[in-house]
């Protein structure tokens, strides 16, 4: 079984079967980045495509000083960057994404993310509003189970602002989940208060039951 | 399922990843399958789930596959989708996306459905701007996919236009996505998992913000209790439908139901219609509130540069948005039907719906609707009255003679009736007699003789020409004038008429046994030619009208232009009327004079046609030996047309005609092809399509059409790309020659051997009209220039002239049903106003009629003359606008309001009683009455609000000092206008109240003194001034009042109702008088001037006369002339001219009849077009022993 490397080559070089089993590798994973960011379904597969074609016809070549799946990941980062711009209704030319969100966009929609309890449902749509930068880092952590030291690694970013990051996230996170589960009283005993700790256990319900593992 | 067991990877992804590399390394050899389904490629995500083009292998088409949203693999979702895929199964309309079946897949649910290639209704009404009358249509056609769902109990709770497909090939739009719909079924236990928490009703949706473009999605929405009801499909974390269009009801979190459909289809409908969605709002509690605040006013959506959108159409769309379920259109049923009706009838008839008028029908007569049922219902049941009052009067009547007169009256009546589709003459003659029996005594004559009469009269119109001792007439000709007409005749007598006098013959020849074979006047309406004798003969036609001074057997010697030894068929001019052309065995023949004929050599073949260029430089000819030829006059070898023909048995051709441009030649060949030749290089255009022989072949008006006949009974009109649309004519087969086309390409005549002439509409399939008339066959017919009337010569020795389109009873114009139509004041002029925008002004001497076109297409307009001699005309319309007009010029003298901007549609209109004043009644409530100064000029209105709703009804008192107002708040309004005097405003001096519903009329009587008013209630208000109290109040009529009128002679009020019938009140208070006999809607009831007639006229399409006989009201029926081709009859106008000698009738099919109302008038008609009396023979056949009497006065004995 060749490596991801060998198989990011020989696909650049032109074998087919090597891109399609890198495909099969990376595709369920970038499709999850890209789920709940984006402001309609159909953009979903868009996006995925622009990044494995990014792959083979980027201007940043692979130069195999980093994994490929850092590679990918940072391809989809600025595809998704892009799109954000595209659509951002204020039509600012320098976008923050430290502060924008992807609900602000135009045309921006619900989550295509559906889950079964209401918590997890109120956990994806939090996500989108909240900062990118930290939907991007907490939807890693949360949906593929990465740690902190593994983000940094793949967004090739110091791990001390990383984990700035994922403790500004979550505190945005929680702030977020309990003002959505605030909005609507329901008949089960009311959450006295939003934690860390629940957020991680809606999260890992979330994963096992759309199957991400 | 547990929990803990990751799912199948959702076949979702696998379609995704399957697409992704398909575009990344190209399309695979072996596409995604699921089951026998091989993927094609996603089209979609909607609502519920992911949709794809598949092929289904087995059973070899195309479907859409749709699948359940990833995620949603647990049973209760498949269970659900399963039972909705179910229901959507067994529904199976053309405006519903098919659903084929449902199925299982790897734990995923799939839905098969229809392929429609096409787009969404939204990408539809983006595509191109569209006119209103597109969009209802398209809504239409979707509004009944909701029907039929609702009809099986389903609901869509999602009808936006993205969920609405059209059809690219056939442009049919079908309604897809039920995702929600509910099924009638029990409980699925399985629905109901533990961890569902439950939503309060009339919460919205608190997990997200929600966009109005994009569907809702909720954590959970329905009440999963056990309580709750069974049917009800829960679906955690399903879309509950976009709340751009979603019912308030639903919005709240509630039940949907099919009212709630309605409203989403409502709101679909307006936003399509003006662009902009009916509400808006970014969350539910404020889309909520702007409904709950009512639809947008009518001036929102107005607008220079906003879409028309009328009024009535905009009431059926705002009705379907209201808050209240119950407020709005209880089904789609009643939402569609009054989508489709036309408006004005929707308008009118919205009493009549409402009130259920076929159970009056079945009660009044017994489930008779037609005109002739009605009709012989009328004369058995008013026979039966006059056989019961004979009955009793023969016994108190001494006189035998008077009852032996009276018996042989209904014979001759009877025998009338019989001669129907026979012998119109005959019948008419009959009736005649019917009368005459009674008349020549100074008797009056019976109602049955006098109905056999007007009946008779309900014909087409035709005038006879006949020359005592006359031949078969076998040739025929009307100038291009229209002033003369000219037979020749098979013993050789050529004849000229003037055509406004058929009993001065002038003649021309006399007769010698050589045959006349044809007919031509000259273009320049001088001169006439026949073919007679080897050669032609030419006249010049007398310059005066020959009912002047020329002498009767004055002979014009003719000139002629000889051609020996040819035996010569067909005339025709030249467009510049130095020469003749016509056609003789394999030559055609140019005749000129003083010249030796010049004949055009080199067919081989008989010519059957030869015609001039349009500019007369050239002669096209068309021949048997298959092909045309372009003779240019100034020499030079003529140019060959051959068709090539796969069929070298079928000889040649049998038609050729120039374009009027003279560019292009129409041929027609007996080979089934024709074809368009260019003359100036090109390809000739063949038409294939016909199973027989072509025999002509013509352009249409503007060329861009070519119209064919052939012998496989059909015409066809062709299109330049080879495509035609076919009109059947039946009976084609039993004709003689084929069948002629008329000037205007509409009309086709044909003469079947041994008979009356036949009529056909292009585009109308079925029987003929027949021309009935003449006592032998028909030999000879053809159009006249203008195409408006028709020229038969028959073998009885006579030609008619028949008026399809200028009988000047009938007028003709209007593009769309009459709203209005009166008499001037003085009788001169008659004014039609029509929905079609235009007002004419029709002069009763004949001159054509004034076209004012002052309002806008499609608006309703309410007219009057004013009433001192009709110095002005007054037209005012559903687009707010009214005007002032000149009748006697086109001029328009003001437009009104004076301030330009335009105000709510204008509804009724009335003039005060000395012409100073106009008084409008508007949509808004508010009535506007401006100052008439004596030149016409308006001046500043005032404006009365008082009414909550339209004003449907104005009355002046007589001396003009109060103004009476109401509509469709039931007050009836007093104005005093002696305010006006001193430049204030008018003063509302009473207010009546007393009527429920609309107020449809209003009257003033003579002396001032009573006030009546009527309505929707049924109920006759009469209201004593000035101080009215309670009213009095007159019941009997069971459905609403829709017009009242005064009837000073009999001291009576005279109303017309919805109820079917017309009442006389009394005024002293006696009972009522019945005029029992439509079968429908009655909308008018008039007095005639001298008090003697009442004419109603009805929704049943008929217009009566009434008379007081016996003790009771009898009616005649007004015979209407149907051309073919008309469409609806319903007649909505009726009224007397000042001297009461005429009735004017109007309706929905935008023609106006005037007929005469009198006897006298309908037996000088009657006599005028039979032309002769009887002869003693069929005399004695038919009416027996009775001596021999002339029924007509100074007619010659045929």
């Amino acid at each position: 079984m060749r490596s991801d490397v060998e198989l990011l080559q020989a696909w650049q070089g032109g074998d087919r079967e090597a891109g399609n089993q890198l495909v099969d590798r990376y595709f369920d994973p970038i499709t999850r980045f890209f789920r709940n960011k984006v402001c309609s379904e159909d953009d979903v597969a868009e996006l995925v495509g622009q990044t494995f074609l990014g792959c083979t016809t980027g201007k940043d070549r692979f130069r195999g000083d980093a994994s490929v799946r850092q590679y990918l990941y940072s391809i989809a980062h600025n595809v998704l960057h892009k799109y954000i711009r595209a659509r951002y209704k204020r039509q600012s030319e320098n976008l923050d994404f430290a502060s924008v969100c992807v609900q602000e966009l135009a045309a921006a929609s619900p989550s295509s993310i559906i889950a079964h309890k209401r918590e997890a449902q109120s956990l994806v749509q939090a996500l989108r509003e909240i900062p990118v930068e930290d939907q991007v880092v907490l939807e890693l952590m949360y949906f593929e189970g990465l740690s902190g030291s593994e983000l940094a690694g793949l967004l090739g970013l110091p791990e001390g602002t990383i984990r700035g990051r994922l403790a500004r996230g979550k505190q945005r996170l929680r702030e977020r989940v309990a003002l959505l589960l605030a909005q609507a009283p329901t008949q089960s005993a009311q959450l006295a208060a939003v934690t860390p700790e629940l957020l991680d256990v809606w999260a890992l319900e979330l994963r096992r039951q759309q199957g991400w593992a | 399922m547990t929990p803990d067991e990751p799912p199948v990877p959702g076949l979702v992804d696998q379609l995704a990843r399957a697409e992704l590399k398909a575009r990344l390394f190209g399309a695979p050899a072996d596409s995604t399958r699921i089951g026998r389904f091989s993927v094609l490629r996603k089209i979609g995500a909607g609502g519920m789930g992911v949709v794809y083009a598949a092929y289904d292998e087995q059973l070899d088409r195309k479907v859409a596959l749709k699948l359940v949203r990833p995620g949603r693999e647990d049973q209760g979702a498949s269970a659900r989708s399963r039972r909705e895929a179910q229901a959507l199964a067994r529904l199976s309309h053309p405006n519903v996306v098919q659903v084929y079946e449902v199925g299982d897949y790897q734990g995923s649910v799939y839905l098969a459905m229809e392929f429609v290639p096409g787009q969404t209704l939204r990408a539809w009404q983006s595509q191109r701007p569209r006119r209103w009358q597109d969009t209802v249509a398209m809504y239409l056609q979707a509004g009944r996919g909701l029907a039929a769902a609702h009809a099986r109990g389903l609901v869509h709770r999602d009808f936006k236009p993205d969920n609405v497909l059209v059809g690219d090939e056939d442009q049919r739009p079908r309604v897809l996505d039920f995702g929600l719909a509910r099924v009638p079924t029990g409980r699925d236990p399985a629905t109901a998992p533990a961890d569902h928490l439950p939503l309060r009703t009339g919460d919205p949706n608190p997990l997200v913000r929600p966009n109005p473009d994009l569907p809702l999605r909720t954590g959970s929405t329905d009440l999963p209790d056990e309580t709750d009801d069974p049917a009800r499909l829960t679906t955690p974390g399903a879309v509950l439908g976009t709340p751009a269009y979603m019912a308030p009801e639903q919005l709240a979190g509630g039940e949907a139901d099919p009212r709630s459909d309605i409203f989403s289809f409502c709101a679909a409908l307006h936003e399509a219609l003006h662009g902009v969605r009916p509400f808006a709002g970014d969350r539910p509690e404020t889309l909520r509130a702007a409904i709950l605040r009512g639809p947008p006013a009518r001036a929102a959506l107005q607008g220079p540069a906003k879409p028309e959108v009328p009024a009535w159409l905009q009431h059926i769309v705002d009705r379907g948005l209201m808050a209240d379920p119950s407020a709005r259109w209880p089904a789609m049923e009643p939402l569609l039907l009054a989508l489709s009706r036309d408006p004005t009838r929707w308008r009118r008839r919205a009493a009549l719906a409402a009130l259920g008028l076929t159970l009056l029908t079945l009660v009044l007569l017994g489930l008779l609707t037609r005109r002739d049922h009605a009709q012989a219902a009328d004369l058995a049941l008013q026979r039966s009255r006059t056989a019961a009052a004979e009955a009793e009067a023969g016994r108190a009547r001494a006189d035998t003679d008077v009852e032996q007169r009276r018996g042989e009256a209904r014979r001759l009546a009877a025998q009338a009736d019989l001669q129907a589709e026979r012998d119109p003459m005959l019948r008419l003659l009959l009736a005649i007699e019917a009368i005459a029996v009674h008349t020549r005594t100074g008797e009056a004559p019976q109602l049955v003789a006098e109905q056999a009469l007007l009946d008779a009269l309900d014909s087409p119109r035709s005038r006879p020409f006949l020359r005592p001792g006359a031949a078969v007439v076998d040739a025929i000709a009307e100038s291009p004038d229209g002033r003369w007409l000219a037979t020749g005749e098979r013993g050789g007598a050529v004849t000229l008429w003037a055509t406004n006098n058929p009993q001065r013959a002038l003649a021309l020849r006399l007769a010698d046994d050589q045959p006349v074979r044809a007919l031509a006047f000259s273009h320049d309406n001088l001169r006439l030619a026949a073919v007679v004798d080897a050669g032609a003969a030419l006249w010049t036609l007398p310059r005066s009208r020959p009912d002047s001074s020329v002498p009767e057997d004055s002979s014009t010697t003719p000139v002629r232009w000889d051609s020996p030894g040819l035996d010569l068929r067909d005339l025709e001019w030249s467009p510049d009327g130095e020469a003749l052309l016509a056609r003789a065995g394999e030559f055609a023949v140019v005749l000129r004079p003083d010249t030796a004929p010049l004949l055009l050599r080199g067919h081989t073949g008989a010519v059957r046609r030869a015609v001039w260029s349009p500019d007369g430089t050239q002669i096209l000819t068309a021949s048997a030996d298959g092909s045309a030829r372009v003779w240019p006059l100034r020499g030079g070898a003529p140019r060959i047309l051959q068709l090539a023909t796969g069929e070298p048995t079928r000889p040649g051709l049998w038609s050729a005609e120039f374009s009027r441009d003279g560019h292009e030649v129409a041929l027609a060949s007996a080979d089934h092809s024709a074809a368009i030749v260019p003359l100036r290089g090109g390809q000739p255009l063949r038409l294939r399509g016909h199973t027989g022989e072509v025999y002509a072949a013509s352009f249409s008006a503007d060329r861009s059409q070519l119209i064919t006949m052939a012998m496989d009974d059909t015409v066809r009109v062709w299109e330049r790309d080879g495509s035609s649309t076919v009109t059947r004519l039946q009976g084609h087969a039993e004709l003689l020659g084929g069948v002629r086309l008329g000037p205007d390409h509409n009309l086709l005549l044909g003469t079947p051997s041994g008979g009356p002439v036949w009529l056909w509409q292009i585009g109308q399939s079925g029987p003929p009209q027949v021309l009935h008339g003449h006592r032998g066959s028909v030999v000879s017919a053809r159009f006249s220039a203008d195409g408006r009337r028709i020229l038969t010569g028959s073998a009885d020795g006579s030609a008619r002239r028949w008026h399809i389109d200028d009988d000047p009873g009938l007028l003709r114009g209007h593009a769309a049903g009459i709203e209005h139509a009166s008499f001037s004041p003085n009788g001169d002029t008659i004014a039609t106003a029509s929905m079609d925008g235009t007002t004419r002004l029709w002069p009763r001497d004949g001159r054509p009629p004034l076209v004012l076109r002052g309002h806008r297409e499609g608006s309703s307009i309410a007219a009057a003359f004013s009433p001192d001699f009709g110095s002005y005309f007054a037209t005012a319309g559903a687009d707010g606008l009214a005007r002032l007009w000149d009748p006697g010029s086109k001029d328009l003298r003001a437009t009104l309001p004076v301030e330009a901007e335009r105000g709510a549609p204008l509804v009724e209109l009335q003039w005060s009683p000395k012409a100073d004043r106009l008084a409008l009644a508007a949509e808004d409530g508010r009535v506007h009455l401006v100052p008439i100064g004596i030149s016409g000029d308006p001046g500043m209105a005032d404006i009365l609000t008082g009414h909550t709703g339209p004003v449907r009804a104005l009355a002046f008192s007589p001396d003009g000092v109060h103004l009476a107002t109401a509509g469709d708040d039931g007050l009836v309004r007093i104005w005093s206008l002696t305010a006006l005097e001193q430049r204030s405003t008018p003063v509302l001096s009473d207010s009546l109240i007393g009527h429920t519903g609309s107020v449809r009329s209003l009257v003033f009587t003579a002396d001032g003194r009573d006030l009546l008013s009527a309505g929707d209630d049924a109920i006759l208000r009469i209201w004593r001034l000035p101080n009215p109290g309670v009213p009095r109040q007159l019941t009997g009529h069971t459905a609403a009042i829709w017009q009242l009128r005064t009837f000073p002679q009999r001291n009576a009020i005279l109303s017309a109702s919805v109820d079917g019938t017309a009442r006389v009140w009394p005024l002293d208070g006696g009972p009522p008088e019945l005029l029992l006999g439509h079968a429908d809607a009655v909308w008018v009831a008039v007095p005639s001037p001298d008090g003697q007639t009442i004419l109603t006229t009805s929704s049943d399409t008929s217009a009566r006369l009434w008379r007081r006989e016996g003790g009771s009201w009898q009616s005649l029926l007004l015979p209407r002339h149907r051309n073919p081709g008309d469409a609806d009859h319903t007649l909505w106008l009726g009224s007397f001219s000042p001297d009461g000698r005429h009735v004017l009738t109007a309706g929905a099919d935008g023609l106006a009849h005037v007929f005469p109302a009198q006897l006298a008038a309908q037996l000088a008609e009657a006599c005028a077009r039979i032309g002769h009396n009887l002869d003693a023979d069929t005399w004695a056949r038919h009416l027996g022993a009775r001596p021999y009497q002339r029924s007509c006065p100074e007619q010659p004995a045929g």
